[in-house]
């Protein structure tokens, strides 16, 4: 019995052995371009829920007869997706031509060499069509490498109605904030600030409208300077800590949202202010939302003599240098980042469009209200390096929040190792 | 008449193509990590490669993140490894009887470890999940728990469950080893102890212990090692969070390497990971050579 | 009543083994309602399919699978090839200080991947063979060559010397010796390695999750972490728990037929050390 298993197995193996020598030699590595004379370009995005890419490429496809667009499903979580670019374009081989890429990857990947650089493929007034910040955001010493398709600015969401029955006017500072907030609210059913506060790229973004509002900086990409363990950043970080700790605006749950979590609390009116991207606008002006004309938007809140700020963010599309199908690739970018086709996704998802022309003019006010957000756009620092300088910061901050370390100690540990992080 | 000498050339030619093999793939990377360790290369440099000596393991003794997850690698190995062979031998005790359906019992104890890390690890995700998982539900049938708990979510839960996951699978592996080792134990020993009247503690104590020894060892050093470099289940469970609480030595290098891009620094933390895992399986190690020595001498 | 603890611990350890893999295939054919529904089901209440379709159709999951069984079955083939070749020099040609030489190369073996993997993934860029299966498939028989080495030498130790002698005396060349004689005599052994060979190339997670950033050319373990969901912010665990019995079924084959050849190799290995 022993002795006919293994003799079959043997067998098994041999006939294995000959078929995969055969299937390897015609499998291995296939160039992914089809060989019928027709292009063939790649782009890793997270699933088209809505349809509107896929809409998007076959529409392409028919005004552009034999080039085929590969939509390449990835996972949702923006670092996953991040990493799977990083491999393949370190990899050195055209995987993906076309990359749909954050604001926070482009110093990154530009600096390793693996964008085109698109400058000079339209004339400085179409890229004057677009947001400045949407533009700078795709930017790396002066050289733009990705076309926006969307731009979003952290905002400070308000109960109109409860404010106005309050006789309160939405706050300016954050004095006013804690203010209004610890007046009005009752916690548990209704909690005063909801904003993100787990460890993740998210709370960076809080972060840094917080640390703008009291004067402060993180780094100044054109110097490399590291402001973390100046005063107003240590104040900035204590009063983060406090809205959850001491002053109690904020839910003990806190250090757990991303930006779900929070807008679901929010939306659930079970919060009076909240800190959000503008995506909930659209989500809670929905038929059926129970905030229906509840809602107001304004730019954070700052000290009062400081600067309200809102963190950019956005994606957009760029191109890799190593594509051997660049013109058909940027004939892509071209199409998607066009007003009528933002606009769709824009309908699905919320997402602003990054082009000028949307909100000028735009009879919708709450549109003009986001527009007013964008002019006070703060960017994160444009270092290549960004992925490690925001784990530093991030692992600190979330350290602060859940008390494990004072925000003196954290600010100066940050610092220290931040400034050996960039060499100093 | 063929001579020693043809007899040799011929088995250097046979073992050459595993020996190339090994030379390259396994022999090679060590000592070229060990030769960039010495320089940056990083996007502060363009990429290009930099000559800078020891300012790598400089910048890692005063890397916060690095202490916390060489204190997160060794909780996580010393409570994993304990773990097992606590499981491991227990299960091994069990199995080491003839009962009806022995085989199947010992066929579903290796599903464990044949299935893929990685692709379980997902598994693990599902039953630990805070809302649908079946652990809290579980938990709550037994009325142990009372509102659910974010396990994945929070630093000191998602340490053990994923402590939880790791033991799953690789206590059948250090049962095989052990049964193995209990096999090999003559029986005649344990009867000739029974008409003694030795309890059964007593006959565990010196005639299973010193003689499942040496298979013991050889499972701890295993384990150790391969716990130290964890990196499967827990990038896929938690990514080493939540807040960098599972975040182990691999995870870090990983992320050094290919989210960073910072090649020199990831390669002076292998180093100093290799040099603190060899530490731990001497520390490991030392005790039960002792032990055996001892035993020896009983 | 002693019996009665004795199996019920049996049964115990058993479905602690299987539950989480039983689990899943629950989860598999529950619908996207019933999954997300409290109290949890523990029997779905009308079991589909829809979750193995979405696997096959949105993602190149049957590619996937191919790739793996691809570069695990040549991992194979290659790693016996050169391991029994290896293993009949070692056992049979006298060679110095080979034991202290395996034993170094079992203790390499086992060092975590993560040391290994930067300066290969150089190696493979350079060589270009990224998004080749031959860059996983050159790893993986490396890493298993000493632990076959070693079970088929000690095998091959046991083939008594006379038949050799004999075919030596009727003329048989070395080689002819080892593919005609040797290696059908040792077929036991073999297959035992080849088995922990294909288990160990099929789980691998690291290299594969790196060295193939081709969708089309990633392996199961790889390609499962790419799965994503329905809408932006959810996990799709139906069509992941899909994906992981779709991925574990042929190991869970290969174990409830090959039981004993594995316990043998796994602890071959381990009382040679």
């Amino acid at each position: 019995m022993s002795g006919g298993v293994d003799g079959l197995v043997d067998g098994m193996r041999l006939a294995g052995a000959a078929l995969l020598g055969i299937f390897l030699m015609a499998n291995c590595s296939r160039p992914h371009s089809s060989g019928a004379g027709g292009v063939e370009l790649s782009v890793l995005m997270d699933a088209d829920v809505d349809g509107d890419w896929h809409a998007f490429i076959r529409e392409f496809e028919t005004l552009n007869p034999g080039v085929h667009i590969n939509y390449v499903e990835g996972p949702s979580e923006t670092n996953a997706r991040e990493d799977l670019y990083v491999t393949s374009l370190l990899g050195g081989q055209a995987v993906y031509d076309l990359i749909y890429a954050d604001v926070v990857w482009v110093p990154k990947f530009a600096a390793a060499g693996w964008l085109e650089d698109v400058t000079d493929r339209w004339p400085a007034e179409h890229w004057n069509e677009f947001i400045p910040g949407a533009v700078e955001g795709g930017t790396y010493k002066g050289r733009i490498y990705r076309v926006p398709q969307h731009i979003d600015v952290g905002m400070f969401f308000y109960r109109r109605d409860l404010l106005e029955a309050a006789h309160e006017a939405p706050p300016e500072t954050f004095d006013d904030l804690v203010r209004v907030a610890q007046k009005l609210q009752h916690p548990d059913q209704l909690w005063g600030y909801v904003w993100q506060g787990k460890q993740y790229e998210g709370l960076i973004c809080d972060f840094m409208e917080v640390l703008t509002g009291f004067s402060g900086f993180w780094i100044n990409a054109d110097t490399n300077e590291v402001g973390l363990d100046r005063p107003e950043a240590v104040r900035a970080l204590q009063w983060m800590h406090d809205t959850i700790r001491q002053t109690r605006i904020s839910p003990p749950g806190t250090t757990a949202y991303t930006e779900e979590e929070s807008r679901l609390i929010f939306q659930s009116g079970r919060a009076i202010f909240l800190r959000n991207w503008p995506y909930v606008w659209n989500t809670s002006q929905q038929v059926g939302s129970p905030m229906i004309g509840k809602v107001g938007i304004k730019p954070m809140p700052a000290m009062a003599n400081g600067h309200p700020s809102a963190t950019l963010g956005g994606w957009g599309m760029s191109i890799a240098k190593n594509s051997r199908h660049k013109d058909e690739a940027w004939k892509f970018c071209e199409y998607v980042s066009a007003l009528p086709q933002v606009m769709r996704v824009q309908a699905h998802r919320g997402n602003p469009p990054a082009i000028k022309a949307f909100y000028e003019n735009n009879n919708d006010q709450a549109w003009r209200d986001i527009y007013r957000v964008m002019e006070t756009a703060v960017v994160r620092p444009r270092i290549p390096q960004y992925a490690q300088a925001s784990d530093i910061l991030q692992r600190y901050v979330s350290a602060t929040l859940t008390e494990r370390m004072t925000p003196v100690d954290a600010m100066n540990a940050a610092a220290k190792e931040t400034r050996l992080l960039l060499g100093q | 008449m063929k001579t020693r000498a043809s007899d040799q050339a011929f088995g250097a030619l046979l073992i050459s193509p595993a020996a190339a093999f090994v030379f390259c793939i396994a022999i090679y990377p060590i000592l070229r990590v060990l030769w960039l360790s010495f320089f940056t290369q990083n996007l502060g440099t363009s990429l290009v490669p930099k000559f800078v000596g020891i300012d790598n393991y400089i910048r890692l003794a005063n890397d916060g993140h690095f202490f916390a997850t060489v204190r997160t690698t060794f909780f996580f190995t010393f409570v994993s490894v304990a773990t097992e062979l606590v499981g491991g031998l227990g299960f091994a005790l069990l199995l080491n009887h003839e009962f009806r359906g022995r085989v199947v019992a010992r066929a579903a104890m290796l599903v464990p470890w044949a299935l893929p890390t990685a692709v379980l690890a997902w598994a693990w995700s599902w039953i630990f999940n805070d809302q649908f998982g079946v652990m809290n539900d579980l938990l709550r049938h037994l009325g142990i728990l009372v509102r659910p708990i974010a396990w994945l979510g929070s630093g000191s839960t998602a340490l053990f469950a994923v402590i939880f996951a790791d033991v799953w699978k690789t206590a059948p592996f250090v049962m095989i080893i052990l049964l193995a080792g209990l096999q090999n134990i003559p029986g005649e020993l344990y009867e000739a102890a029974a008409i003694d009247g030795a309890s059964v503690w007593k006959r565990f104590r010196f005639i299973t212990l010193p003689l499942l020894l040496p298979s013991i060892m050889v499972a701890l050093v295993f384990r150790a090692i391969q716990s130290f470099g964890i990196f499967d289940l827990i990038f896929v469970m938690t990514g080493g969070g939540s807040g960098g609480a599972t975040e182990t030595l691999a995870i870090y290098t990983y992320n050094t390497y290919l989210r960073y891009l910072d090649f020199g620094y990831g390669s002076a933390m292998i180093v100093a990971s290799f040099a603190l895992m060899l530490i731990f399986t001497a520390l490991v190690y030392w005790p039960l050579a002792r032990m055996r020595a001892q035993f020896a001498n009983e | 009543m002693k019996r009665a603890a004795f199996y019920g611990l049996i049964w115990f350890v058993v479905l602690w083994c299987l539950a989480p893999f039983l689990w899943q295939i629950v989860t598999s054919l529950k619908s996207n309602a019933e999954i997300s529904a409290l109290p949890v089901t523990y029997i779905p209440h009308q079991p589909s399919l829809q979750h193995y379709e979405a696997l096959f159709v949105r993602k190149p999951f049957a590619r996937y699978l191919l790739n793996s069984f691809m570069v695990s079955a040549t991992s194979t083939i290659l790693c016996v090839g050169l391991s029994a070749l290896a293993a009949y020099a070692v056992s049979r040609l006298r060679m110095r200080s080979s034991r202290a030489m395996l034993a170094a190369l079992i203790v390499i073996s086992l060092f975590p991947p993560i040391i290994f993997f930067f300066p290969l993934y150089e190696m493979m860029r350079a060589a270009g063979l990224l998004n080749n299966p031959l860059a996983l498939i050159i790893p993986y028989t490396t890493f298993n060559l000493p632990f076959s080495i070693i079970v088929l030498a000690t095998f091959f130790r046991t083939v008594p010397s006379d038949i050799e002698d004999a075919a030596k005396v009727d003329g048989l060349g070395r080689l002819q010796i080892l593919w005609r004689i040797i290696l059908p005599l040792s077929a036991p052994a073999l297959a035992t390695t080849a088995i922990l060979v294909f288990i160990f190339a099929w789980n691998e997670f690291l290299f594969a999750l790196t060295f193939m950033t081709n969708d089309r050319m990633k392996t199961v373990t790889a390609g499962i972490a790419t799965l994503s969901g329905t809408t932006v912010h959810e996990t799709p665990w139906g069509p992941i728990a899909a994906a992981v019995v779709v991925s574990t079924i042929p190991l869970i084959l290969i174990v409830a037929i090959f039981q004993r050849r594995i316990v043998q190799g796994l602890t071959a290995g381990a009382t040679k050390g």
